[in-house]
């Protein structure tokens, strides 16, 4: 088995936080850290650079579009996967255009979230 | 929406724009003591002043008023388009992105790109303390180009807050709806008598408590098709006030009302999704009524000045029951023509004029569901295709007598009375079981008057229902009251009820002039 | 406000319960909010603004909040940060997913919980308030919808 993948999650909900943790555990991850606000997400991601970043949109702070751009110019090869409530079109051609790789919309399942997540690591 | 003020305010503000990019920028050097009083001048007037550099960025010290429009401390160093980035829609932020551009490559013409400004009147939102969205605020953005100091292009913006005249515009075109809407409901309202009207109103605000009652009682696991035979029940008390008042405003919200409790009776498998659409015909009813309710206020003044003597008080029913008959004969192809100058309402005891008053509008309604035909069918019976209904009165010593006629062609009696015959006979024939039948007679008459009992050929209309579980309580009341109804029918001809109702006693207080 | 905005918020929250935790729940009747107040033991707030202006809130019993975090954490014992969260969360998704009826110009705002029988949530004064019962596995919640 290789190095595990790193990963950071940023959400402002510790539930769903928690969740991410508990449906993708059975992947070869490392939590390295976690965020509840945006600009606390970017600072943290200085700090750790992950290999992934799972990303809500409607935060404190600094909304997730805004934190996509703000690690992608620190790290424009980060992988990012958005978490999100928003449904609608607009914002998940928003966030792709910004460099998000993968896009789940809340409430889901773990399959859906694996899903999501798998892409990130082919 | 632009008011003529506002747009003028916007012409004003990019000419202000112009010269204030001249003044500013022709000797940038010498000018730059005194940038810092004219933002503080601008800051008075409200007017936001702040610089583009070449790359969108916004430059240092922007005004205060600037910066209290989009609610931030630190609002220098950052891109435009970012402090937009949640505060207006993605399409405006991707529309000025392409603008700015335009606007700093100077080999566009300024005049023509300040059409495209998608800026120029725009909503934009702020959170309050809370977190919460606040109300938005109507800015409009003026940018002119300037070179700065070392020849690059770069862009002044102007913002102006326009929110109150917004506001005040929309709260005028509110209330300019409002007027005219309640004009109209009041010329309606006028022609009633304030009493008939403020019964009206608790009848109306009674069933909607009871509705609302209902709805809100009903536990999720109970049926909720249960609950919709209450529901229509009050709803037909709803009509049929309004119908009688002629009101046609509150009739359209009430029958639609109507339409959308008869959609869900008939659904297999009803769910609490279902009563949205009564739910927000219930939300309108409520405002309608809270409206009148406030016309009301206006009336009593006028009613009060214009009141004419109580003899008039007495055709208020006979409108009533005009209005009735016009409405029932619209729907159902049936023509009556109304007679009642041997009607005198003041003649009955004042005890007795509310359920007399009840009794007349219940049977009127009984009458022409049940015992008139429509005029077509009266013609192919060669009779006057126009029924008459007749309405008279009569005061004895002791007694008020009402007498109700109609002429309508007792079909449905005729075929029950038939009917009751035929069994009779029939029983006759099946072992002697005649002593189980009743007399055909009384038959007819309990038949007629038993609510449960259908007597149309499509068994039973909801509508038909209730005219006759009405028509049965009002009886009820009548005979509460020592009132007795006597029915003479006689084929082909008329159909004549009699109701008497004693005098009430007398109280013992009253004073004998000897 | 309009019937399919109800029906948007309605099918919202049976699709977050039915989703989440594969069982369906229950909406009741919706009602007109009168000055009776709707508030159970925690409120998630969410204020809309954009082309349609008002607010939305979900209130639920602690019982509820910590049965459904039990359930989505897999784990027996849940703080009451965990269950304040949940409620936020649960107030976000429904009115986010609502977006997809309503396009990005109806924007929600981060969700504002409120802990304890407050005496009532204070609506904007301009729109009624309907309020949806919603059952799930015999707990009672509400979700109160006003806009514009």
């Amino acid at each position: 088995m290789g190095q595990p993948t790193k990963l950071m999650i940023v959400d402002d909900s510790s539930i769903i936080r928690k969740l991410i943790q508990n449906y993708l555990n059975e992947y070869n991850i490392e939590i390295v850290g976690e965020a509840g606000d945006g600009k606390s997400a970017v600072e943290l991601f200085k700090q750790l650079r992950p290999d992934i970043v799972t990303m809500d949109i409607v935060m404190p702070e600094m909304d997730g579009l805004s934190v996509i751009d703000e690690i992608r110019k620190i790290d424009s090869s980060i992988k990012i996967m958005v978490v999100t409530a928003l449904s609608d079109k607009s914002t998940g051609i928003e966030a792709i255009k910004r460099g998000a790789k993968s896009y789940v919309i809340k409430p889901f399942t773990p399959d859906k979230l694996k899903h999501a997540f798998s892409k990130l690591l082919q | 929406m632009e008011s003529v003020k506002f747009k003028s305010r916007n012409i004003c503000m990019d000419r202000f724009a112009e010269k204030l990019a001249e003044y500013l920028f022709t000797n940038s050097d010498e000018m730059k003591p005194s940038t810092g009083n004219l933002i503080n001048m601008l800051d008075m007037l409200d007017i936001g002043l702040f610089f583009l550099n070449p790359n969108g960025i916004v430059l240092e010290e922007p005004s205060t008023c600037f910066q209290n429009f989009f609610k931030e401390n630190i609002i220098h160093d950052i891109s435009f388009l970012e402090l937009l980035n949640g505060r207006v829609p993605e399409k405006t932020i991707h529309d000025t992105s392409e603008y700015l551009n335009l606007m700093f490559d100077d080999e566009h013409d300024e005049k023509t790109l300040n059409e495209l400004n998608p800026l120029k009147e725009v909503e934009v939102y702020s959170k309050n303390d809370h977190g919460l969205w606040s109300d938005p605020r109507h800015l409009s953005f003026t940018f002119k180009r300037f070179k700065n100091s070392h020849g690059e292009q770069s862009l002044i913006g102007l913002v102006r807050d326009g929110s109150s005249v917004v506001e005040l515009l929309k709260k005028l075109e509110d209330v300019e709806k409002k007027n005219h809407r309640q004009i109209q409901w009041l010329i309606s309202l006028l022609h009633i008598d304030l009493p008939l009207l403020n019964e009206f109103v608790s009848v109306i605000e009674y069933e909607l408590a009871r509705i609302d009652l209902i709805i809100k009682s009903t536990q999720t696991g109970t049926e909720f098709s249960t609950i919709i035979p209450k529901l229509v029940r009050s709803i037909y008390h709803i009509n049929s006030s309004a119908v009688i008042m002629n009101l046609d405003f509150f009739t359209k919200e009430s029958f639609r009302f109507k339409d959308e409790i008869e959609a869900i009776k008939n659904k297999p498998d009803v769910n609490g999704h279902d009563f949205v659409p009564i739910v927000m015909g219930l939300g309108n009813m409520h405002r309608m009524l809270s409206e009148i309710k406030e016309l009301m206020k206006h009336i009593k003044g006028l009613d009060n000045s214009l009141r004419t003597t109580r003899r008039f008080d007495g055709g208020l029913i006979i409108r009533l029951v005009e209005n009735l008959i016009n409405h029932l004969t619209e729907l159902s192809g049936k023509k009556i023509i109304l007679k009642y100058h041997n009607f005198d309402y003041m003649g009955i005891p004042f005890k007795y004029r509310q359920i007399i008053k009840e009794f007349i509008i219940a049977l009127t309604r009984f009458v022409i569901e049940f015992g008139i035909e429509s005029a077509d069918k009266r013609k192919s019976l060669n009779v006057n295709p126009a029924a008459t209904i007749e309405i008279a009165s009569e005061l004895n010593k002791n007694v008020f007598t009402l007498h109700f006629r109609h002429d309508g062609n007792l079909i449905q009696i005729e075929r029950i009375l038939q009917q009751s015959l035929d069994e009779h006979q029939k029983a006759l024939y099946d072992n002697n079981k005649i002593e189980n039948c009743m007399h055909p007679g009384s038959e007819v008459m309990r038949l007629f008057l038993n609510p449960d009992i259908s007597m149309l050929d499509n068994k039973g209309t909801s509508e038909g229902k209730q005219i006759m579980n009405d028509f049965e309580l009002v009886k009820k009341k009548l005979k509460m009251h020592g009132g007795r109804i006597k029915v003479v029918f006689t084929s082909e001809s008329f159909c004549e009820y009699t109701v008497t109702i004693p005098f009430p006693a007398k109280t013992k207080n009253t004073i004998s002039h000897s | 406000m309009r019937e399919s905005d109800l029906h948007f918020f309605i099918d919202s929250t049976l699709n977050y319960f039915e989703e989440v935790t594969r069982e369906k729940a229950q909406t009741g009747i919706p009602y007109l909010k009168s000055v009776d107040p709707v508030v159970l033991d925690y409120t998630g707030i969410i204020g809309i603004s954009g082309k349609r202006k008002g607010s939305i809130y979900i209130t639920a019993s602690h019982k509820m909040l910590e049965y459904l975090a039990q359930i989505i954490l897999k784990q027996s014992y849940v703080s009451n940060t965990d269950i304040k969260d949940l409620i936020g969360e649960i107030a976000n998704t429904i009115s986010g997913n609502v977006r997809q009826a309503y396009g990005s110009d109806f924007m929600i705002s981060v969700p504002v919980v409120v802990e304890g029988h407050a005496k009532d949530i204070t609506m904007p004064d301009d729109f009624q308030a309907f309020v949806i019962p919603i059952t799930w596995k015999s707990y009672q919640s509400f979700l109160v919808v006003c806009l514009e």
